[in-house]
């Protein structure tokens, strides 16, 4: 395997380890600190289990400012975990390098991009569609509320983050696996089989057994010497 | 093919043909057998069969896959007198309607043991990875076609040039040895197999980035993929291009969603989308050509 393949596969995997390992982390932080720089609330997001907080349901203000439901939809993640499983087989089992026949990894390669735009959804659509309608800020900010003397803090979560290191590993060789499959073609490798049906059909066939055993017949019956019995298919090269 | 099955039939035929002396039957077959090598011969160099149907004679198809050889990879494959023999023979034979001398059935059979040493490579079968020099070769060559090096592309037009001369170079070596070899009675197969495997890659060099390259056997061992293999880096650069891109057209969109955040994002947009866009100039630049 040429070095370079085989790193950016390397990187590749170390990519989708870590798009698998972003989905069970926070995505966003959303805390309050009183004018003691105290922490009087806390919420954080996954997309898996919506907002949490380590506060109890006793603190108030903390379930005061609970920011609504997201609402991203469960089958993302489901799809970008059977994508991502989906990846690393192909990549185990079905070698870009090696594989002789390229028509059979075109599923894979769509299978990679599909992961791309997935990863590439998490990351634009997440703070448009979800974030700002809550008005949740993105991707950092502090705001001092001037009347209350507290800070609220908005912050995306380090499963956001590694949203989008896993993109910058994981763009490279799914582009480049795309961009090969639909680059190169392998001829099939049963093409000198096909070679050998052609040639078999172009060439003339030949009975020996049945031209000696005629011949054979000739030298023991006198009376059919001189008879030209050749098989009839040979007559139309040479009548 | 196993020929000693077909050479001891062939054996058995020939002496009781001699017996019943029936040389018609044997000249009929000498010529079946003459006529299905060269059928292999020519389909394995990717050229038709012989149009029988049409009643193109056996002398005619050899001079037209000499013909086909010359033109593309300058080479006679069959010598002018053994054509001259064969038409003789052939003529005489139609004329004859199979009745030709013995004389003449010893020439076509010993012609069609003469056409069998040929040993033609067959045009479709994977190459032997040995004879790809070296990989250091293949890197080199890679390098000089990628982008990496900050290279225009006048100057990768004159590497390319520089690799298909060396290509024409050992292809035309190839050619002069196979040409020697059957000057001398002889036949190099792999000469043959250089010849044709070399005016391939030559062809391959030619060939636009657009059209689809076709590999035989496995990819790690086809020239075009290991010079495409560094485009792999240029595609880094586009990916982050792409990811900082992202990411100042939702700054974009929260600065409209958000007025008032608009001093307090630009430095961030600013960032992301000058990232991009010197991303892009990077890659523009430098890995373009190496996409092709």
């Amino acid at each position: 395997m040429s070095s370079i393949n085989y790193k950016f596969k390397i990187l590749f995997l170390v990519g989708l380890g870590l798009l698998i390992v972003s989905l069970f982390l926070d995505w966003y932080y959303f805390q309050v600190f009183d004018e003691n720089q105290e922490l009087i609330a806390s919420w954080s997001y996954n997309p898996f289990t919506e907002w949490s907080t380590s506060f109890s349901e006793d603190a108030a203000f903390n379930r005061l400012v609970e920011p609504s439901n997201l609402n991203i939809p469960l089958v993302i993640n489901i799809a970008v975990l059977c994508c991502v499983v989906l990846t690393i087989y192909g990549l185990i089992y079905k070698d870009l390098e090696k594989n002789k026949t390229l028509d059979k990894l075109y599923p894979y390669a769509y299978i990679n991009f599909t992961l791309l735009i997935l990863n590439a959804f998490y990351i634009f659509i997440f703070p448009i569609f979800y974030l700002y309608p809550n008005r949740l800020y993105f991707p950092f900010l502090v705001y001092n509320d001037l009347e209350l003397n507290y800070n609220f803090y908005y912050l995306i979560g380090p499963g956001y983050f590694l949203q989008l290191i896993s993109f910058i590993i994981i763009f490279p060789y799914a582009f480049f696996y795309y961009q090969t499959i639909v680059k190169f073609e392998t001829k099939e490798h049963s093409t000198s089989k096909v070679i050998n049906r052609i040639i078999e059909k172009a060439q003339e066939p030949l009975d020996f057994d049945k031209l000696i055993a005629e011949e054979s017949l000739k030298l023991k019956f006198e009376g059919f010497k001189g008879v030209d019995i050749i098989d009839k298919k040979s007559k139309k090269v040479y009548p | 093919m196993d020929y000693s099955i077909l050479d001891s039939k062939l054996k058995s035929l020939i002496q009781v043909c001699k017996e019943t002396l029936n040389y018609k039957k044997l000249a009929v077959v000498s010529f079946i057998l003459t006529s299905n090598i060269l059928d292999e011969i020519g389909i394995k160099l990717g050229i038709r069969e012989r149009l029988k149907d049409s009643n193109e004679e056996i002398y005619q198809y050899m001079k037209l896959i000499n013909s086909i050889m010359v033109d593309n990879l300058n080479i006679t494959l069959f010598k002018e007198d053994v054509i001259r023999d064969v038409k003789k023979i052939e003529t005489t034979f139609i004329n004859k309607k199979g009745n030709i001398p013995f004389k003449y059935i010893k020439e076509i059979i010993s012609i069609y043991y003469d056409l069998r040493k040929l040993e033609v490579p067959n045009l479709y079968e994977t190459m032997s990875n040995d004879f790809i020099d070296s990989p250091t070769n293949l890197n080199l060559y890679s390098r000089l076609f990628s982008g990496d090096q900050n290279k225009k592309s006048s100057d990768q037009d004159f590497s390319k040039e520089v690799i298909r001369q060396s290509f024409r170079k050992k292809l035309w070596l190839a050619q002069r040895e196979l040409r020697n070899s059957i000057n001398k009675g002889g036949f190099n197969k792999g000469a043959f197999e250089s010849v044709l495997y070399l005016k391939g890659v030559d062809n391959t060099l030619e060939k636009s980035g657009k059209e689809k390259i076709e590999v035989k056997g496995q990819l790690k061992d086809n020239l075009s993929y290991q010079r495409s293999l560094e485009s792999i880096y240029g595609y880094q650069f586009l990916g982050a291009m792409v990811l900082f891109l992202m990411l100042g057209l939702a700054i974009i969109v929260e600065t409209m969603v958000f007025p008032h955040l608009t001093m307090v994002l630009s430095s961030l947009l600013l960032v992301c989308l000058g990232a991009s866009a010197l991303l892009f100039i990077i890659y523009y630049n430098n890995f373009r050509e190496g996409v092709k």
